[in-house]
């Protein structure tokens, strides 16, 4: 599978069931079951969540796939601040096989999932 | 409590089924019950019936849970309360009807992922679902996204920040409903009546279709004031409308 991105404003929430809805695409090309797929969409939208939280205002999704599917989700824009995200960060990184997390300072700048 | 002191406590009680032992591990990790329950939250079950079920998992967890099979505890118990929240989802949520060929797919979705889950113990591929039921790939994903469907009474964030406001008010109309008023000459006669911010408030919400937030906006005032204002208009029209 070729990458492929999708963006969109963090303020426009609604975009988070179209980010769901890619997952679940790009999760069903690679043949992953719907158990898979379920935490895949969660750990992507709750990436997404975390770095609103943390003050960007736009937000990007990167898939690829390979031996296993990707998303790198990163933060651009806004005015970011340092958050309490550990927990949500340590639930995201239980459901998924690998969570790299690039950080400056508190802040968190890019989640990468692999599952 | 550290790892290492709950595991402790894990053994001690695997030995002595001690309900004061497990209720004090139960205490000590409840912030994760409490977490996932939120994360789920605003999707058509209220946060306390989440929490509900959360917390039961939790308990459940802690009772079957074992320190010497090497994982950590977190690690366990955050699928097992996903998936019981998922359950309870699939389950409890359909407090709104679905359009029927949706509510039709999701069903023979559901079927064919149950008797794949008796027989394999494990869920399904989407290509799999459609080869079963020969529907498209592309609905079964769409078929799965609907499965909790939000009530419009739902309370969501505002767009101007205020925490406690309806789906509908959020939602902008996509048809221009005022030209099918326009011919009733009565309403028209009463909202004439209006004082000129009510006329504004009509005309940008039922003329235009615009969200409350987005007239707020637009007024420079805030949505919870278009919210006020036209339960009053309604109020008004109503009363006009049936002397």
């Amino acid at each position: 599978m070729k990458d492929f991105t999708v963006k969109f404003y963090l303020s426009d929430s609604e975009y988070m069931t179209a980010l769901r809805l890619v997952c679940g695409a790009v999760c069903s090309a690679h043949g992953l079951d719907l158990d898979a797929m379920e935490d895949f969409k969660v750990c992507v939208t709750e990436s997404a969540i975390i770095l609103k939280r943390c003050g960007f205002d736009r937000v990007t999704a990167t898939f690829s796939g390979g031996e296993d599917v990707a998303c790198t989700v990163y933060g651009e824009g806004g005015a970011p601040v340092e958050g309490e995200n550990e927990l949500s960060l340590a639930l995201v990184s239980a459901l998924v096989k690998e969570c790299d997390i690039v950080r400056r300072g508190d802040i968190i700048e890019r989640v990468t999932i692999k599952i | 409590m550290n790892e290492t002191e709950a595991n402790e406590l894990f053994r001690k009680y695997r030995e002595t089924r001690d309900v004061n032992i497990r209720n004090r591990l139960v205490e000590n990790y409840l912030n994760i019950a409490e977490i996932l329950a939120k994360k789920f939250s605003g999707r058509g079950v209220e946060y306390d019936d989440l929490f509900q079920v959360a917390s039961e998992a939790l308990i459940s967890g802690v009772e079957k849970f074992d320190p010497d099979f090497g994982n950590r505890f977190t690690t366990y118990i955050t699928p097992v309360i996903t998936g019981m929240i998922k359950n309870y989802f699939r389950d409890f949520s359909r407090s709104v009807r679905l359009p029927r060929r949706v509510y039709a797919v999701s069903t023979r979705v559901r079927e064919v992922m149950n008797e794949y889950y008796k027989l394999n113990g494990a869920k399904p591929t989407v290509g799999y679902l459609a080869e079963k039921t020969g529907f498209s790939e592309e609905l079964i994903i769409e078929a799965l996204e609907c499965r909790a469907p939000l009530s419009l009474d739902t309370r969501v964030n505002g767009e101007d920040g205020d925490k406690d406001a309806a789906l509908y008010e959020a939602i902008p109309d996509e048809e221009n409903t005022f030209e099918k008023f326009e011919d009733a000459e009565a309403l028209n006669s009463e909202i004439e009546k209006l004082d000129p911010t009510e006329r504004r408030v009509v005309a940008l919400r039922f003329g235009e279709g615009k969200s409350q937030a987005e007239v707020g906006k637009i007024m420079g005032v805030s949505q919870m004031f278009v919210s006020r204002a036209e339960r009053r208009i309604v109020e008004k029209l109503k009363e006009a409308l049936s002397q």
